[in-house]
Order: C-alpha cells, then sequence, then structure tokens
C-alpha cells in the first residue's frame, strides 16, 4: 500500500494498528486483547524485534518517510516499558497530521 | 515487514537510510550472535547512532528474530552465503562496505570477507587493493575453540553434552541456565516461552550445535588479507577477551597493529551492556580512513 493521503481518526488507526499488532505477534483475533490502553510489554508481552517489525509494517502502509526508527529511538528505556497502544496511535496521528499538514 | 526468500529461506532485515548530510556517505552491515540475538540488538542500541554516518542494513540470521526457523545451515560457509545472498537483493554488490558483527555474527563476516577476498584473488586482482572491505569490526567475537561455549552457559552444556541428551520439551531447558537467567525465565509469560522455544529449537532440532564443534579454527595466515581492515571492540569483562589478544599477536606477527579498543566494566553482550560506549568505538572506526581521521 502507497502513501497515505487520506485523514484517518483515531479509531480507524487503532483498529488498522490491531490487525498489524496481532500480525507481527502471530496471533489470532480474539487469543490476545489488544486495547488503546494495553502496555505493549506488560500487557501483550511484545518482544522487541516484534515492536520492530511492527515499524516495518507501518512503513509499507503509512509511507516510508514514517519516521517510526527516529522515534522508537529517541524512547528510554523506563518509556519503551510503559509505551501503550494508545501512545502509538497518538504519535501516528499527530506524524499523518503534520504530513497532511506540511 | 521486509521478509523475503533469501537463499531459500525467508528473511527478515531492515535497511536504515543514511542521514543526507553524511559525507562521503558509507555502508555498513551489522550482524548479530547466536541464540539471544537478533537485529533488535543493533536496532535498539547502535544502529540509529550509526545511520548519521552510512546507509545501515541489518538482518535476521536463520532460525533468529522473525527470520524463518531452519534445521540446518548453521555453519559458516552456508551463513556467508546467506549474506552474500543478502547483499545481492538489496543491490549492494559492489563497492566499499563496513561489516560489524557480535559474537558469531563476526565469524559469520570474517568468513564473507575471507571468501570475498580470495574471489578477488583468483580473478587476479592484488590482494593488497583488496577494497570490497572497508572495516571489518569484530565486537566481542570469540576466536579461540573454547571460547564460544563461554558465551552462553547453555551452549557449553549442550556442545560438551553427548549426542542425544535433549531436555524433553522447551521448559526443561530451564534447568540448564544460570541462576539469574533462570529466575527471569520461570516467572513465565509470553516472551519467556517464545525465548525457551526458540532456543529448544536451536540447540536440539537444528544442526546448530554440531555446526559450531566443526567450526575450523582460524590462523593468523589465514587472516592476512584482512588485516590492514580489521578493527575489535571487547568487553573487559568478557570470556572472550583473549580472543582480542590472540588477534592483536596475530596481526602483530605480520608487522602490523590492530584497532583494539576494550570497554571497561563490560562483559560479552555489549550492544546491550554498553550501547554508549560501543556506539562511540564504531562511530571512531567509521571516521577512520586509510590515510587517517576524516
Amino acid at each position: 500500500m502507497g502513501v497515505m493521503s487520506e485523514r484517518l481518526d483515531q479509531e480507524t488507526l487503532l483498529t488498522e494498528l490491531r490487525a498489524m499488532i496481532l500480525e507481527v505477534m502471530e496471533e489470532e483475533e480474539g487469543e490476545v486483547e489488544v486495547r488503546f490502553e494495553s502496555h505493549f510489554q506488560r500487557d501483550l508481552e511484545l518482544e522487541s524485534i516484534e515492536l520492530i517489525a511492527l515499524g516495518d509494517l507501518l512503513r509499507a502502509r503509512y509511507g516510508q518517510d514514517l519516521d517510526f526508527t527516529g522515534w522508537l529511538t529517541q524512547l528510554t528505556l523506563d518509556d519503551l516499558a510503559e509505551l501503550t497502544v494508545g501512545d502509538l496511535t497518538r504519535w501516528l496521528e499527530g506524524a499523518l497530521r503534520a504530513r497532511s499538514e506540511a | 515487514m521486509p521478509l523475503e526468500l533469501i537463499n531459500g529461506l525467508k528473511t527478515h532485515w531492515v535497511h536504515l537510510p543514511v542521514d543526507p548530510s553524511a559525507s562521503p556517505p558509507q555502508r555498513v552491515v551489522l550482524l548479530h550472535g547466536l541464540l539471544v540475538g537478533n537485529l533488535a540488538s543493533w536496532y535498539l542500541s547502535v544502529a540509529p547512532k550509526l545511520s548519521e554516518r552510512a546507509e545501515v542494513l541489518m538482518y535476521d540470521l536463520r532460525g533468529h528474530g522473525k527470520s524463518a526457523r531452519s534445521a540446518e545451515g548453521f555453519d559458516l560457509p552456508t551463513l556467508a552465503s546467506d549474506l552474500n545472498a543478502l547483499l545481492e537483493r538489496v543491490g549492494w554488490t559492489e563497492g566499499p562496505l563496513t561489516l560489524i558483527g557480535h559474537s558469531y555474527g563476526g565469524r559469520v563476516a570474517l568468513a564473507w570477507a575471507l571468501s570475498e577476498a580470495q574471489s578477488e584473488a583468483q580473478s587476479e586482482a592484488r590482494l593488497e587493493r583488496f577494497d570490497r572491505i572497508q572495516h571489518l569490526v569484530l565486537v566481542d567475537t570469540p576466536l579461540l575453540p573454547h571460547e564460544l561455549s563461554l558465551t552462553l552457559p547453555p551452549l557449553s552444556t549442550v556442545i560438551d553434552a553427548p549426542q542425544g541428551e535433549a531436555p524433553l520439551n522447551p521448559e526443561a531447558l530451564l534447568t540448564l541456565l544460570p541462576a539469574p537467567l533462570r529466575a527471569h525465565f520461570e516467572r513465565g509469560g509470553r516472551q519467556a516461552r517464545r525465548a525457551l522455544e526458540r532456543w529448544w529449537s536451536l540447540l536440539y532440532a537444528s544442526t546448530l550445535t554440531q555446526d559450531l564443534k566443526r567450526t575450523a579454527p582460524l590462523s593468523a595466515e589465514a587472516l592476512a588479507p584482512l588485516n590492514t581492515k580489521l578493527a575489535a571492540v571487547y568487553g573487559a569483562l568478557s570470556p572472550c577477551l583473549s580472543s582480542a589478544r590472540w588477534l592483536q599477536e596475530a596481526l602483530h606477527s605480520s608487522g602490523e597493529a590492530l584497532n583494539l579498543e576494550v570497554i571497561e566494566g563490560a562483559g560479552h553482550y555489549l550492544p546491550s551492556e554498553a550501547p554508549q560506549a560501543l556506539s562511540e568505538a564504531l562511530m571512531r572506526t567509521l571516521c577512520t580512513t586509510e590515510e587517517g581521521v576524516s
């Protein structure tokens, strides 16, 4: 899929993110509950390699210029431990809005 | 995610573009170590910093990370051929490369580089003009036969055990781990379960340990084509530090000096134990040219 041109609301982004998270975890819908407030480490127990694979999917879906690496690597270990699906959704929403306004 | 058939096996790789202001831009390939390693070891430590100066390519070795599990092919020629196939896939078939390998990843980098040097020699290019490798950095790479099994306790147990003595299931692997690691995994959960399954698969359902046992020892003479390209970063507390000393001697006997940095207070797992110091050491190497510091 190519670069997004349409504006996506938070609910739509969350739905899309949920599918991508399940894909990198190799889990089926219903086996794992992915919610806005789910912590990647504490609740989902995502491995770091899976978080990186999620970044690959995000770039494929929303555009290769999405600076997921820059965002992820400026987080401290404490930030990573507390990172939620909602944090990623909000960051993604902001990054897409900034691009559409540029 | 980039997950493509490379050398017949689904391989996960990541490319970080170089900062457009870098001059001159370089190319770096990062190779992780066995069992506990995958490309995340690099991605979350030194890769972003290196991308200020170089395009960075990282991948999961076969059977590791998000690459497909493999029952065989952990010998150095096969792993080097996997690397070669990936370089062809991304179009890095010409021009100088810097290879940085942690632990056994350094052995894979060496195997590929020596095979490249041999190809150039056979094509009548002069070895002293061998310029496919810009730098080859060994990061706590075990070079001496007894060292590999010291890097991870389960390895020594498995490598030294008679054939066929496998635990009945991944959970039984817990008994082989040292107490702190065992306590971490005994807490259970998805991450622990997946790590144990992966280790069990590599240790008991693949040829990995037999392939490691068959790894031929290195000789100082074999390294000769790479003498001026080699650099090394080791942990002061690592069980592999004697490899660094051996390498120093090997190069010294050829009249060369090894660019060696030893990181105080760090052990074998430098990318996670000392990411900042490792980044700085690797950046110093990238900034070094044959003419001096650029």
